[in-house]
């Protein structure tokens, strides 16, 4: 039952949001509701990594699966890295919308956010296939929603349309693989898949399967040649969406694949993820040079750095043994990092885009020193992109490195080519940070800015505390990161 | 503690920062003097991945954090009267934040041992370099110039981080207690532990680190650009001390690789190659602060080409001085430029009279310059070299020579342009006030008398660096074979009469040429066409990601087939491979 208390309690208080957000018209008042239900639901994911510490496996039903097709959902390690992340990103952004968000929309914003953050930890602790796609799907529409939440302007909405068209083909794609699996096995069962199918490893069918799943679920995931939707959505979702999506979205999709080809026995596809990973890092980040809008700059960004944790996953796949095993960490500590500091950064943007209103670099340049505060923060979260010392990108980028150098061969090209990507970002980030912090200010712009809202201010600078702290101390993220690269290389086969 | 405290009082900040310098510089001269085999703290900072920070003096480390506090407590000094007219456009509390926080993370970086500190500091040094060059930033010219510097340092850092990597690897693969520690790193490779082609890798990695911050060739480039920067921070950044960590690098991990055959020639042959090109670059060029960096990079020309023969002890004796003398000169440069307000050499001229204290000491720093590069012949005269010489490696050694005669040159060059002759501009010229005088003959003094110490430091350093071979020397000795070297005796009288003619030319009207001279700028500002060279992987990258642009066309039917085509590709490459 606790496993599906979490989701249970964001949808639950999705509705109460929406019938406050309705009635009382507060944003105060309804972002308050929803960040109780996250703090709550916070709660119940910490519960629920005590007892796993124990040694209790807490399952619903309790009984484990009885019919061939009967939901189940299951607490592990992986399941809750992706319930902390979520929750954690989510909670910042409920703060943040309280201020940034306009009134009139409150209740369907919060009620949509808390589906997506519900939708997210059910794709964590899925334990079938099944399951699994009902609720990628729950957080796909809601993504959906929340992209063209602007309706009344243009852009939202075509980004929407194509995020929804684009995705819809991916999900159909993954529900085929899906149903080729239970045509073949009877049983959608992550935990009893592998044994079912183990006599079939390396088939057509299994190869077709696999190449669903990644391509399907790579849509998700904005894998290069599937990324075409993501910087449309992701600059024109209201920023605290941007911050999710980038954050913990495609990040979700990442897991959801990771876990159906676990299911299936991999089949050969490490390299294969790798070589995906090396074109996805390069096309994010030499398109992300041209870009002047901040916003769609860091959504490449964000695809780049998708291939970065693509790259140490797709590397502890591909060569399976214990040398991987930093690959996994890394990209699973990428996740983690690259949730707050890009979470961060869209949020920076989107407060320049509340005073301003434009995303231009540009037209925003030297705003970082009217407003020195976001200005160091700005710096902090860019430097963190680039992998600078001593923030917390750095750290996951070590590791990565160091997957490719233990590894060797492929992995230290990879390695290579990880660090030549990182210095081509640096390019535009440290453009991005010359133009908007020590920019020469335009001279059209008002003499006095809007006064700043404490409540959107507040978060930004909490991340960017946190991008410095685990840069300095690195355990504070490995101690959830960890349990949960483990679980997964015990699945792989190593370690 | 800055930024508090300068919020508080400008002037209290001020003077904090100098005392905090200074009391920073006397404890790091006392811990030459203490220093013995080395003190040794250590702290496990990150358990998960096994790294510890460790503090270890050595002898190496030691000359850096020497030299970065001592010539940044005098350049802080300097700063507060040099600074003064730019206070009124940008706050002050910036620019003293940064610069301590600069010597102090170059001091860390030098004591560190541990690769993955020393990597940390090494970036951090890098980070408050683009901040100091870019800080006049509404000048889009300083903006550039800090990126500029960033970006292609960090060309290095790929390599230094690749080089620290696999290093962690290879001590893992041996089980070592501390992967990171430097020690203990270098014991493992002198017992063979390590396998040939990680230190290869390594070794690449280290020299392409040192060639990216210490400014050599091919990524000189952005040094004479970093002149942007403030004058003080010149002298301390890009003289005396983040310059110098490339050479440190190089020389604390020389044991490591002694066991590679190419890497010392390659050293020597970087070196040699960049002293030379940049010697005739200063040669040309007519803005004495660019004037100064083709200087800089040079000198550390000679001292990666002697860390190269494996003389460790000629390349820190060099640095140590380098440290000083170059400061002084950007100090007395900064004077110069103070007053009369131009940095371009042929508009000064005829200084001698007006800033007498200014002329002499940037006289001995200029003969310094031509002097001590001169005396850096004895190093190379070693047996090492004669190594080398054996091995074929001639080539080098005559553009080692040449340079040398061509940097006693430049360095009298520059000081007849500016101080002798007639005056060639209006402006009003005086002596700098006291705090800018005081480190100018501070340095001056430090200058001439610094090499009596030579034997000193040769008998200090022989005790701390275990692993490198130092021969004790005593300055009688130096001296004596200083003169007795055939190849010096011609270039000290090849200088003698450079400074005669010299003087006879500030006598008989000046040697600026009145033509217009193109060639001559198009070479030295691109910098040897080393830009253009630069510039062509930025334009193909621009083309690439055009290029990429053009299939993100954000037409909805564009995308699907993108999908389509993904797909089909994966398919092919899962049933091909499968």
């Amino acid at each position: 039952m606790e496993v599906l208390l979490p989701i249970v309690v964001l949808g639950g208080a999705g509705l109460l949001c929406y019938v406050i957000g309705r009635l009382s018209l507060s944003r105060s008042l309804t972002g308050c509701v929803a960040l109780v239900a996250i703090l709550g639901s916070g709660h119940v994911v910490y519960q629920l990594s005590e007892s796993l510490d124990e040694g209790i496996v807490v399952g619903w039903p309790a009984t484990g699966p009885e019919l061939p097709l009967q939901s189940y959902l299951r607490a592990d390690h992986l399941g809750i890295f992706l319930a902390a992340v979520a929750l954690l990103l989510a909670g910042f952004v409920a703060v943040y919308s309280m201020r940034y968000m306009h009134r009139r929309n409150i209740g369907k914003f919060y009620a949509l956010l808390l589906t997506m953050t519900a939708g997210i930890i059910g794709i964590g602790f899925a334990g079938d296939l099944f399951t699994m796609f009902v609720l990628f799907e729950v957080m796909s529409i809601a993504s959906f929603i929340l992209v063209a939440f602007e309706r009344e302007e243009w852009e939202p909405v075509e980004a929407g349309v194509k995020y929804l068209v684009i995705s819809t083909v991916g999900g159909l794609m993954a529900l085929l693989g899906i149903a080729i699996v239970y045509s073949y096995t009877g049983s959608l069962d992550l935990a009893a898949l592998p044994s079912l199918l183990a006599g079939d490893a390396g088939s057509a069918q299994l190869l077709t399967v696999a190449a669903l799943f990644i391509v399907g679920f790579g849509v998700k995931t904005a894998l290069v040649p599937m990324h075409t939707w993501l910087p449309d959505a992701h600059a024109a979702a209201p920023s605290g969406i941007s911050a999710m999506l980038s954050g913990i979205v495609i990040e979700a999709g990442l897991i959801t694949m990771l876990k159906a080809l676990l299911a299936i026995g991999l089949a050969n596809t490490g390299l294969l993820l790798v070589l995906i990973a090396l074109l996805t890092m390069f096309v994010g980040n030499l398109v992300a040079l041209r870009q002047s809008d901040l916003k769609r700059m860091f959504a490449y960004s964000s695809i780049a750095q998708m291939g970065y944790i693509f790259m140490g996953v797709g590397l502890a796949l591909g060569y399976s043994n214990i040398a991987a095993f930093s690959g996994m960490r890394g990209g699973l500590y990428h996740i983690l990092n690259h949730a707050i500091m890009k979470g961060g950064a869209f949020l920076c943007a989107g407060a320049f885009l509340y005073l301003l209103g434009t995303r231009d670099m540009r037209k925003l340049a030297g705003i970082g020193r009217s407003l020195p505060i976001l200005g160091v923060c700005f710096v902090i979260f860019a430097l963190a992109l680039a992998g600078t010392p001593p923030f917390n990108g750095f750290f996951s980028k070590v590791l990565l490195v160091r997957a490719g150098a233990d590894v060797g061969g492929w992995g230290l090209f990879m390695a290579v080519m990880l660090i030549l990507n990182s210095v081509i970002s640096l390019f535009y980030y440290v453009g991005a940070i010359n133009t908007v912090v020590f920019g020469p200010i335009p001279d059209n712009r008002p003499k006095r800015l809007k006064p700043m809202p404490f409540l959107i201010a507040l978060p930004i600078v909490v991340l960017a505390v946190l991008v410095l702290a685990m840069g300095v101390y690195p355990d504070l993220g490995l101690m959830i990161v960890d349990p949960a690269a483990q679980q997964l290389a015990t699945m792989i086969g190593f370690g | 503690m800055i930024p508090l405290i300068g919020w508080l009082n400008e002037r209290a900040m001020k003077w904090y920062t100098v005392a905090a310098s200074f009391v920073t510089a006397g404890l790091a001269v006392s811990l030459f003097f203490s220093a013995g085999g080395g003190e040794f703290t250590r702290v496990w900072w990150i358990p998960g991945i096994d790294a510890s920070v460790g503090i270890h003096l050595t002898g190496v480390g030691l000359y850096v954090a020497v030299v970065a506090a001592c010539v940044g407590a005098l350049a802080i000094l300097y700063s507060i009267r040099y600074m003064e007219p730019r206070e009124e456009s940008y706050g002050p509390t910036r620019y003293y934040f940064l610069t301590l926080l600069f010597v102090g993370a170059m001091i860390a970086e030098s004591m560190a041992d541990s690769f993955l500190f020393l990597y940390l500091f090494w970036e951090l040094i890098g980070v408050c370099s683009f901040l100091l060059i870019a800080y006049d930033y509404r000048r889009s010219r300083a903006r550039d110039a800090g990126l500029k510097a960033f970006v292609v340092t960090r060309f290095g850092d790929i390599g230094l981080l690749v080089a620290v990597v696999t290093l962690w690897t290879a001590m893992n693969r041996i089980g070592a207690e501390d992967p990171f520690s430097i020690g203990g790193t270098i014991q493992a490779a002198l017992a063979g532990q390590i396998p040939h082609h990680m230190l290869g890798i390594a070794g690449v990695g280290f020299i392409a680190a040192a060639v990216g911050k210490s400014a050599l060739f091919p990524l000189h480039i952005w040094l004479p650009d970093a002149m942007e920067a403030p004058t003080p921070t010149n002298a301390l950044i890009h003289a005396a001390t983040l310059v110098n960590a490339g050479v440190y690098i190089v020389a604390r991990t020389l044991p490591m690789f002694t066991v590679l055959p190419w890497w010392l020639p390659t050293l020597v042959w970087i070196g040699a190659i960049s002293a030379l090109l940049t010697a005739i670059l200063a040669l040309l060029e007519r803005d004495i602060k660019h004037l100064l960096a083709f200087s800089t990079i040079s000198q550390l020309g000679f001292m990666m080409a002697a860390v190269g023969a494996a003389s460790v002890f000629a390349s820190q004796f060099q640095m140590l001085n380098h440290g000083i003398f170059k400061a002084l000169l950007f100090l007395a440069a900064g004077a110069v430029i103070h007053t009369t307000g131009t940095r371009n050499l042929f508009e000064m001229g005829g200084l001698r009279r007006s800033m007498p204290l200014t002329h002499i000491t940037f006289a001995v720093g200029a003969a310094a310059l031509a002097v001590f590069t001169l005396l850096n012949g004895f190093w190379f005269d070693n047996a090492v070299f004669e190594a080398l010489l054996v091995n074929g490696h001639t080539i080098p050694l005559v553009m080692l020579v040449l340079a040398v005669i061509l940097t006693a040159i430049y360095a009298f060059r520059m000081y007849w342009l500016t101080f002798a002759g007639e005056r060639r501009s209006e402006t009003e010229a005086a002596d700098a006030p006291w705090q800018m005088a005081v480190p100018l003959v501070v340095l001056a003094v430090g200058t001439v008398i610094g090499w009596l110490y030579v034997g000193r430091l040769a008998a200090h350093l022989g005790t701390v660096l275990v692993y490198h071979d130092i021969p004790p020397i005593v300055p009688g000795a130096l001296l004596q074979y200083t003169f007795n070297t055939a190849l010096l005796a011609l270039g000290g009288v090849t200088i003698l009469a450079l400074v005669w003619l010299g003087m006879r030319w500030s006598r008989h009207g000046s040697p600026v040429p009145e033509e217009p001279r193109m060639w001559a700028d198009l070479v030295t500002d691109t910098k040897a066409f080393g830009d253009w060279l630069w510039g062509l992987p930025v334009v193909v990258m621009r083309a690439f990601a055009a290029l990429i642009s053009l299939g993100q066309t954000g037409d909805l039917n564009y995308n699907s087939l993108w999908l389509a085509l993904g797909f089909i590709a994966v398919l092919v490459m899962l049933l091909g491979w499968g």
